[in-house]
């Protein structure tokens, strides 16, 4: 699970990126992260995963707080950023193998789940040269495989199915449900309101660094009170803040 | 006109200036301009200011300011070269920005003279640093008129134009017409070895222009005014003018030298922007990355056993291996320095025949008994290792991938031990480079050893030192490699610490040569060694105590 309570980030002078946040994700789900550009999607995932530290207020994974003990809380999860151009210089299975010896992944282990990874993201005939030669769509598969070799019980994704192809898409986004239904969580951000309609269990909607919807899409259609697409009904929830 | 400004505006900012503008970086804008400003007043005092007292008052009777000029100018043009062929290559075709504005309304001739200036703004850098001083010292020593420095400020700022144009036709040429553009990497490379190659050139010609035997000074001007000049004129012709103008600066004949000088470099210009139809665009187009290969999944090397360290340090080293740019400014610089050194010591000695000499300048054996000869030794051997970045830059040499260490589940402070293994290893070759050196010219083995240890402890203490200044201001927004290293101040800094621990050393010395202290050089080891071993640990103590902190201003 995870938990932020009351987390605040400014930047600069007094820009406040996010508000007095308190949001519970939990196991089982597919939780959709929606908001506007900048919105502050970007910076609470950044919280949440120790890139940025909160000023105020306590983020929570599995019941380990990130700014605390953040080695043990990194453990807990596998994250995709926005952008994919990591490490352009070191071969696909360099990556891989970097990320595997850093999560401590034993030898077989590591071998079977880059195999089964880049197969299912049709990306095994292609890990032996570098990540800066591949396109916009196979970095982001390579930084998605990178995320899942070892089997993070907690996913965060940050705008994951942006440039892949709509095989890969659709295979992650059923990746995405299996891994929910085994009773882990799956946070991930998106511009799409069709995807996370499709996809979501519950979203959260966050506008201006606040919270202003968390809930499944019914518990939406009652608080908007008309029975509209996603689109209306977060447009509605945005333009109220 | 006005496309032309704002295209040169935009890459500007993107080639060189990329960053933020808030109050933090603006404070390190004016720190860097400090910096600038204090350099170039060392320069003045250390250049300037000795060719002012050449003109002025050593050789009346020949008009020097003739030869000195006809030097300054051509060694500006050199220097030009030099460092041209890396900001062209780096603007032309590193720089991202093309794949932006290859698809926009943009006349290539545009694109390409607007880039020509960006590469030329990277070279006024280095003339305004070590060729500007040289002409004003020229200015003071012939007590000049405020029209020979409006004069000195047209000639410097049409001095590169001409080298770069030169330097960019050439490499149009060999993008379009080889297949070299279809890896960057080796085209990097390649023009890696073109800078050794003319920077070798250069300390030649330079190594004889400086040939200045104070005794029989006369003759070695009359030997330049008669072999050096006319062979950098034959070199460098379009200089002609400008030094003439210089010269000149208060007569017709001046005005009239001026001017052919603006229209030779305008017609240059008026090329580069024509050939920016005929050439660039397809030279761009052909840009590729590396060559994809077929992957058969049974023969791939999955992890070996060399653990989470292991990785990190491989990381480093295959990141750095990979980028020309880094392999150049990291490792090259660091093992090339001695190694030249090296071999030049090894060419002097073996053809001087002046054993004794030689020896003299290694220290003595026999001579470390007396501590301040010791502690001299252990200064020069320091200094060695102050071109090193690896550790100053290694944060911003991360660039946008700077988040994953934040991300992983390794502590910072392992992390930053593995960067700063990566820089010792590569100042430790550096220093066994010299260490070799000194066998080769006889030094005792014993004492090279004892001075080996303390610095070797030097050496890591530094890097624990450099790797705070860029945990402190990493600069990790930058465009293309270029900017991670070559224009981030921290390389800078980290020379300072180390300058400041060659001084500390020096002043060691003046004590111990002043109060007279002998002693085994064993034991001045072992206790030289033993103080820096108990400040290696307080500050290993408080790397690790802060370790939750250390990646703070990474953001």
């Amino acid at each position: 699970m995870i938990k932020l309570s009351n987390v605040s980030k400014t930047f600069g002078k007094g820009f406040k990126a996010v508000d007095n946040l308190s949001l519970e994700i939990e196991e089982g789900f597919i939780h959709g992260f929606l908001g506007p550009n900048g919105a502050g999607k970007t910076t609470t995932l950044k919280m949440i995963t120790g890139i940025l530290k909160a000023d105020e207020g306590e983020i929570l994974i599995n019941d380990i707080d990130i700014s605390k003990e953040p080695t043990l809380a990194k453990k807990e999860f596998g994250f995709v950023s926005d952008n994919p151009d990591l490490f352009l210089k070191l071969k696909g299975i360099e990556y891989l193998n970097f990320v595997g010896s850093v999560y401590g992944m034993d030898k077989i282990k590591l071998r079977e789940n880059i195999f089964k990874y880049a197969k299912i993201l049709e990306m095994n005939e292609v890990l032996n040269n570098k990540i800066e030669s591949y396109s916009h769509g196979m970095r982001q598969k390579i930084a998605i495989i990178g995320a899942l070799i070892h089997e993070p019980k907690i996913w965060i994704l940050d705008e994951p199915l942006t440039g892949l192809d709509p095989k890969s898409s659709f295979t992650l986004k059923e990746m995405m449900k299996e891994h929910a239904k085994k009773g882990n969580v799956v946070l991930f951000s998106t511009h799409v309101l069709e995807v996370a309609e499709k996809l979501c269990d519950k979203v959260a909607i966050i506008s201006k660094g606040k919270l202003v919807f968390d809930g499944t899409i019914d518990e939406m259609k009652n608080k908007v009170g008309e029975d509209e697409s996603l689109e209306k009904m977060f447009l509605e929830l945005v333009d109220d803040e | 006109m006005s496309k032309i400004w704002a295209l040169t505006k935009v890459l500007l900012k993107t080639n060189l200036f990329v960053g933020s503008t808030d109050d933090k970086k603006k404070k390190s804008k004016v720190l860097g301009g400090a910096l600038i400003v204090l350099l170039f007043v060392f320069v003045i005092a250390s250049v300037g200011v000795p060719i002012a007292l050449v003109i002025s008052n050593i050789l009346e009777a020949i008009d020097i300011r003739k030869i000195i000029l006809g030097l300054i100018l051509p060694l500006a043009g050199l220097t030009t070269i030099i460092f041209s062929i890396f900001s062209v290559v780096s603007v032309f075709y590193l720089s991202k920005d093309s794949e932006y504005l290859l698809p926009l309304p943009i006349e290539p001739r545009d694109l390409m003279i607007s880039k020509f200036l960006v590469s030329l703004v990277t070279e006024y850098y280095i003339l305004f640093m070590f060729v500007l001083p040289c002409l004003i010292g020229v200015g003071i020593g012939i007590d000049a008129g405020v029209l020979y420095y409006v004069y000195m400020l047209i000639v410097f700022l049409l001095l590169p134009i001409i080298p770069s144009v030169v330097v960019t036709f050439v490499i149009l040429i060999i993008t379009r017409f080889t297949g070299v553009m279809k890896n960057k990497d080796l085209f990097m490379y390649v023009s890696m070895i073109l800078i050794l190659a003319f920077s070798f050139g250069y300390n030649e010609i330079l190594g004889s222009a400086m040939e200045i035997n104070m005794d029989n000074i006369g003759g070695t001007v009359a030997n330049l005014e008669s072999e050096l000049l006319p062979y950098f004129r034959r070199l460098f012709p379009f200089y002609n003018s400008g030094v003439s103008a210089l010269v000149n600066y208060n007569d017709l004949g001046g005005v009239f030298s001026l001017i052919t000088f603006i229209g030779i470099n305008l017609i240059a210009l008026l090329f580069i922007y024509f050939l920016g139809d005929k050439l660039y665009l397809k030279t761009l187009t052909v840009v590729k990355g590396s060559n994809k290969k077929k992957t058969d999944f049974d023969k791939l090397k999955i992890s070996d056993n060399r653990g989470c360290f292991g990785y990190l340090l491989m990381k480093e080293w295959l990141t750095v291996k990979r980028t020309p740019v880094f392999m150049l400014n990291i490792v090259l610089i660091v093992v090339l320095f001695p190694f030249i050194m090296l071999f030049s010591f090894i060419m002097g000695y073996s053809s001087s025949g002046e054993e004794e000499s030689m020896l003299n300048l290694a220290f003595l054996n026999n001579q470390y008994d007396n501590v301040y000869v010791f502690f001299i030794a252990l200064a020069s051997l320091t200094f060695f290792t102050c071109s090193s970045m690896a550790a100053s830059t290694s944060i911003s040499r991360e660039g946008s991938n700077a988040w994953f260490m934040k991300v992983i589940p390794v502590s910072a402070f392992k992390q930053i031990n593995a960067k700063v293994l990566f820089a010792c290893i590569l100042d430790v070759i550096g220093i066994l480079i010299v260490a070799i050196m000194a066998y080769v010219l006889k030094m005792d083995i014993g004492a090279i050893i004892s001075l080996l240890i303390p610095v070797i402890l030097v050496i890591i203490l530094s890097n624990y030192f450099n790797i705070y200044i860029d945990l402190r201001r990493p600069k990790i927004k930058w465009a293309d490699e270029n900017a991670a290293v070559k224009s981030n101040l921290n390389g800078f800094f980290s020379m300072l610490v180390t300058l400041a621990e060659c001084g500390f050393f020096g002043v060691v010395a003046f004590v111990c040569y002043k109060v007279g202290v002998t002693l085994n050089y064993w034991i001045v080891s072992l206790i030289v060694s033993a103080v820096l071993v108990v400040l290696l640990g307080i500050v290993v103590y408080l790397f690790k105590r802060n370790e939750n902190k250390l990646l703070d201003k990474v953001d």
